[in-house]
């Protein structure tokens, strides 16, 4: 098999700090590849380097990269535009934002066509088939991305990559954010896609499941920063239905977390009794959306309740709910009892700061430039305790930033996602708040992160009795962590009970679909 | 999107009602009044109570306070602004004098000043590093010069040194806004006031340029092999643009600002020279009418900015807020 894509020792730094350290990596003519390694691991930058793409600060120090025998180092600018998005179709990371925001996502597609020489007709032509390809129909051509889910902008990014039949595809971690049963739909259109085009695959993933459903061969690469380590020999191709070899992740349907559950009698903290809540869609007027019906849920001290259901599910409406940062339409949430909308001003904002949310959205939930160790000191301060360096660096270790010392005088902005989301796990622990709020706090973590992380979250219970509401399409990890699950579907409890009751004996359809779908 | 345009609707109600409050209190809260100007200080001095009521009179100025605030807003609502003390013409036809000399500089030099600071921020952007930082320091650099003195530097060198263009005035002869003796008067003044004006723009320009060219679509187009320039032209300018046309709309109050101090140092016959002699004579009834004019004017721009925010991002034609 002749080699489409051959890297050879590749050497990134950002200024003077190493990004990637040697790495190497081949794709022949239609085989599937999978790049893996665990976030900060320059899966990306490596990727960027080799198409030309690496932002300003970033330079590529030694090594080759080749397409097809053609130097792509020393390929002008022009060549390489040339190349990508023709014969190189690249979906960048967080396609959620790879998409203007004020393009229509159908002429973003044909932007993909005429760049590379297609008329305006031709490609508005070619537009419907490659939209059907991917699964979408006419109509999501006229639509501006912000009314597109998470899952049809991938589609869309798809469909620009695609768009001139190129030899190689890259999707940098395509599946990012999306919940399970889409995340399953996407990737069986990938392969779908990679038998009919006869396309080779890279698929860049922090997520060894991702890669073992769609790919012949892997490739690793090291912790950031470590010296340049010998790419990883190649791995049988794994069985189509095979589960992820990751040695800490285990099948769904096997063994469970067989720790310690608080007991059933512990006093309820939270209970949300009959909640609805409902959105109206365009400000003011517009059909009112119900985004949760008649809610019924008590957590009580202690407890990790795992919540799981698919995107538009309710389950961030819920979330906010919890934290009264919005008000239920219809019902009654209490806290230790009290109801919620009864708190005075006052009374409020000190419940508030005994709860703590941790955004899905790692990027935006902490601000850019502050360093790590004022991020983390601001509850505490919120709260009037003295943040002590110690404490932090301990909170740090324990959402596993280590060695914690050197993340202290970081700024956020110089982390991966995956570490913005171990510190904003760590935040909520070093503020050692009643209740924390996890929304999907693991999304970017590779396996042995999130388990890490998951066993932080437990010892925080452990250690201070948090109450934590877990988030979460992953239902391996909810097995690990949750003491009970809740399943929700458009807006209803449809199942509840103990963990392991509720995923060796599903009873509600939509449990089924997630458990089937989960990889 | 009707329960907002009524909502918005009543915000611009609530502020041209102060305004009018404002503009009817301020040129009154200062020391002096028209009287005195008039007829000098030692001879207003000298006049009796009723004499002085007599000559206040004319000018509607005689009544006590609350009646005269009655008579100013029943005058705008009727379209009459009263009798300018300076003048001796009714406010309105001094004002419409005025104001195309106004709208000329204003909107020269606004669009001119938009027109460079995209240019410049563009440019800056295309190439980051030493032309980009190039290009800010020369910004800066001709920002800091205060209007007036860089107004009276040209006319010093420009005018006065070199005798290439007229130093005062808008127009040789009366009537026609059309013609080559206006816009050499107008060419000095419409510089200064570009100038002064560009920095703020730019700076917003060019961080908002940056900010949306480190945005994932950005990079996206670029694995789609779109161009550079293509990248900047069809995918950041649009994006880049909201806060640029809010910064441009609410500058438009400083630029009339800029305006007043330019007019008067080049003595162009513009809304801001009227203001600043109608603050000399403490001619109240013209100070109230520009002030109110002025004030609609800034709030048109805004309302206008409102209404391209929905063109420019289609998330804010349905929520009807900007995201952020």
């Amino acid at each position: 098999m002749s080699d489409l894509l051959e890297l050879e020792g590749l050497h990134v730094a950002y200024g003077d700090r190493l990004a990637v350290p040697g790495a190497s990596l081949t794709v022949g003519a239609g085989e599937s590849v999978g790049l893996v390694g665990p976030s900060g691991s320059g899966k990306s930058t490596l990727v960027a380097a080799a198409l030309g793409l690496l932002p300003g600060e970033a330079r590529v120090d030694g090594g080759t990269a080749r397409f097809r025998g053609e130097d792509l180092l020393a390929a002008s600018p022009g060549r390489l535009r040339a190349l990508r998005g023709a014969q190189i179709g690249y979906v960048t990371q967080d396609a959620m934002r790879a998409l203007n925001p004020t393009m229509r996502a159908g002429r973003q597609v044909a932007e993909a066509m005429t760049v590379h020489g297609a008329s305006p007709p031709r490609a508005a032509e070619r537009l419907g088939e490659l939209l059907a390809l991917v699964g979408l129909a006419a109509e999501h051509a006229d639509a501006y991305p912000h009314e597109l889910s998470g899952g049809q902008r991938q589609r869309i990014a798809l469909a620009a990559a695609i768009a001139n039949e190129p030899d190689l595809l890259v999707a940098d971690e395509p599946t990012t954010g999306l919940d399970v049963v889409v995340q399953r739909r996407l990737l069986d259109l990938l392969s779908g896609l990679r038998e009919r085009m006869g396309l080779a695959l890279l698929l860049i993933s922090h997520d060894e499941r991702v890669v073992a459903r769609l790919c012949d061969r892997v490739q690793r690469l090291g912790p950031w920063g470590q010296p340049p380590s010998p790419v990883q020999p190649v791995r049988p191709a794994a069985p189509r239905a095979g589960r992820g070899d990751a040695p800490a992740y285990e099948n769904p349907h096997a063994s469970a977390y067989g720790g310690s559950h608080p007991p059933a009698t512990a006093a309820p903290l939270l209970e949300l009794r009959g909640v609805s809540a409902t959105y109206r869609r365009r400000a003011g007027r517009g059909r009112a959306v119900p985004a949760l019906r008649e809610v019924d849920l008590t957590l009580r001290r202690g407890e990790i309740v795992g919540l799981v259901g698919r995107s538009g599910a309710g389950k961030s409406t819920l979330a906010l709910l919890a934290l009264g940062l919005i008000a239920p339409s219809a019902g009654e949430v209490r806290i230790e009892g009290r109801p919620l909308a009864a708190l005075g001003r006052r009374a409020r904002r000190q419940q508030r700061s005994r709860m703590h949310l941790i955004f899905q959205d790692a990027y935006d939930a902490l601000p850019e430039r502050l360093t790590v160790q004022r991020v983390l000191a601001e509850p505490l301060v919120i709260q009037g305790r003295r943040p002590d360096r110690e404490g932090l660096a301990d909170a740090l270790a324990r959402a596993g930033l280590r060695p914690a010392e050197a993340f202290l005088g970081r700024t956020a902005a110089e982390l991966s996602g995956g570490e913005r989301q171990r510190l904003a796990l760590a935040r909520a622990i070093a503020a050692r708040p009643q209740l924390v709020v996890a929304d999907e706090p693991t999304s970017m973590l590779d396996p042995d992160l999130r388990i890490e992380l998951i066993d932080g979250m437990r010892a925080a219970r452990d250690r201070d009795g948090t109450t934590f509401l877990f988030i979460t399409h992953d239902l391996v990890l909810a097995r690990r962590v949750c003491d009970r699950l809740v399943v929700l579907a458009e807006g209803r409890v449809v199942e509840h009970g103990p963990v392991e009751q509720v995923l060796a004996t599903p009873c509600a359809p939509e449990t089924r679909t997630l458990l089937e779908a989960a990889l | 999107m009707t329960r907002l345009l009524s909502r918005k609707l009543t915000q611009y109600g609530l502020v041209l009602a102060l305004v009018l409050v404002v503009s009817f209190a301020l040129p009154r809260l200062a020391p002096g009044d028209p009287v005195t100007y008039l007829l000098g200080p030692e001879e207003a001095a000298a006049l009796s109570p009723a004499d002085r009521d007599r000559v206040a009179g004319q000018f509607g100025l005689d009544a006590p306070l609350p009646a005269q605030f009655v008579d100013y807003v029943g005058g705008v609502l009727s379209g009459d602004l009263g009798t300018s003390v300076r003048y001796g013409a009714p406010v309105a036809e001094v004002l419409l004098d005025r104001l195309p000399w106004t709208l000329l500089l204003v909107g020269g030099a606004g669009l001119l000043a938009a027109a460079l600071a995209l240019w410049a921020a563009v440019a800056g952007a295309r190439r980051p590093g030493a032309r980009d930082t190039d290009i800010l320091g020369g910004v800066l650099l001709l920002s800091a010069i205060p209007p007036f003195f860089l107004g009276m530097l040209l006319l010093a060198v420009v005018s006065a040194e070199l005798g290439l263009l007229p130093a005062y005035g808008a127009s040789s002869a009366e009537g026609g806004l059309l013609g080559l003796d206006v816009l050499e008067r107008l060419l000095l003044p419409l510089v200064t006031l570009t100038v002064t004006t560009t920095a703020v723009i730019y700076l917003i320009a060019r961080t908002s340029l940056l900010t949306e060219l480190s945005q994932g679509y950005v990079r996206f187009a670029r694995a789609k092999g779109v161009g550079e320039r293509a990248i900047l032209r069809s995918h950041v300018l649009r994006n880049a643009l909201l806060p640029i046309v809010t910064v441009f709309m609410v500058s438009f109050g400083d630029v009339l600002g800029g305006a007043v101090v330019i007019e008067t140092v080049f003595a162009y016959p513009g809304l801001g020279s009227a203001i600043y002699e109608g603050v000399l004579a403490r001619d109240f009834p013209l100070l109230q009418g520009a002030l109110l004019l002025v004030a609609v004017a800034v709030i048109a721009a805004n309302a206008l900015a409102d209404a391209l925010y929905a063109t420019i991002d289609p998330r804010v034609r349905r929520t009807g807020e900007v995201p952020a």
